[in-house]
């Protein structure tokens, strides 16, 4: 089981890479990243998630019901916490945007520090803690909620809404 | 059955999209990450594709079979809605760099849009009635 799930995230990763058309560095900003990773992580901190045992229940099958709740728990709030990271990116990035629309050398920045930090929540979140959660949830035998199929197809609608927000942002 | 009206929605599909040749419908690397990534996220959860697969077209599968592989369908329609959004921002930051044709703006925003249309279109048009049979098999 272990290998299989391994050989999922590496053929996700793998895809992710070969869609990036050759230009991985156009993804890397480092304010973005920073957002992205440190927000959700000091969060998770606040929050009180265990985060050892976040990783050591996706491999390990010696821990106890108590334990393997309290890790589904904290990969669906991890979730939220890097969407949050992702909208603490988007509105950093408008604003960098909306200050600086006389000079047009700032609009890029901002458009970056948006676009990648809801690129990487959206991944975090969706890509890598969901199936986490996932995983578990099957292991404890629980339902899915109906939550998640509603917070995606909101994600979704909010990214069509920021590809024609850009389009009509250009035009003009 | 179900493999017919698959093979219906695909064709209709197909049909329907080629008749604007003018405009790119196929990009293989946003295609490539939609069926790659979700089967990746598939992976990550623990799901065996094969017996989705095999239970989604099966003559007699079980009770337990049929709701496990509802629920799989509906991750399935999931992940396919993440790889999608995923795609679609990926191909808008690679157009955001190379701005220097503003006639190129409108195709590569359509591009983007239908790379998100990949998502929608295995959530949608494949996953969605493949679960409602099978949750309405299982009662």
């Amino acid at each position: 089981m272990l290998t299989k799930r391994i050989f999922g995230l590496v053929l996700h990763l793998f895809t992710f890479v070969i869609c990036m058309d050759g230009m991985v560095s156009a993804f890397v900003d480092v304010k973005a990243l920073i957002i992205a990773n440190l927000i959700p992580l000091g969060m998770m901190l606040l929050g009180g998630c265990n985060i050892p045992l976040m990783i050591k229940s996706q491999f390990s099958n010696n821990i106890t019901g108590e334990e393997l709740s309290k890790a589904i728990s904290d990969w669906g709030h991890a979730r939220r916490f890097f969407l949050i990271g992702g909208a603490a990116c988007s509105l950093i990035g408008i604003a960098i945007i909306l200050s600086g629309l006389s000079e047009p050398s700032k609009i890029g920045p901002g458009l970056a520090i948006m676009l990648i930090g809801v690129l990487y929540a959206i991944l975090y979140g969706y890509g890598f803690a969901l199936p986490c959660q996932v995983y578990l949830k099957d292991r404890a035998k629980l339902p899915l909620d109906c939550n998640e199929t509603s917070e995606v197809i909101i994600v979704s609608t909010f990214t069509l809404s920021l590809i024609l927000g850009i389009f009509f942002f250009l035009r003009h | 059955m179900s493999f017919v009206g698959l093979m219906v929605v695909l064709i209709f599909l197909g049909l329907v999209l080629g008749v604007r040749v003018e405009a790119n419908f196929f990009d293989l690397s946003g295609l490539l990450y939609v069926i790659g990534g979700t089967i990746g996220m598939l992976l990550l959860s623990g799901i065996n594709i094969f017996s989705l697969l095999k239970i989604s077209f099966a003559s007699s599968p079980s009770s337990s079979d049929l709701s496990t592989g509802a629920r799989n369908w509906d991750l399935l329609g999931i992940y396919a809605l993440v790889s999608g959004a995923i795609v679609s921002i990926i191909k808008i930051v690679l157009m955001l760099g190379s701005l220097e044709d503003p006639a190129s703006i409108g195709p590569r925003i359509a591009n983007c849009l239908i790379n998100q249309g990949y998502g929608f279109g295995l959530a949608f048009f494949v996953s969605l009635p493949l679960r409602k049979k099978l949750a309405e098999a299982a009662g």
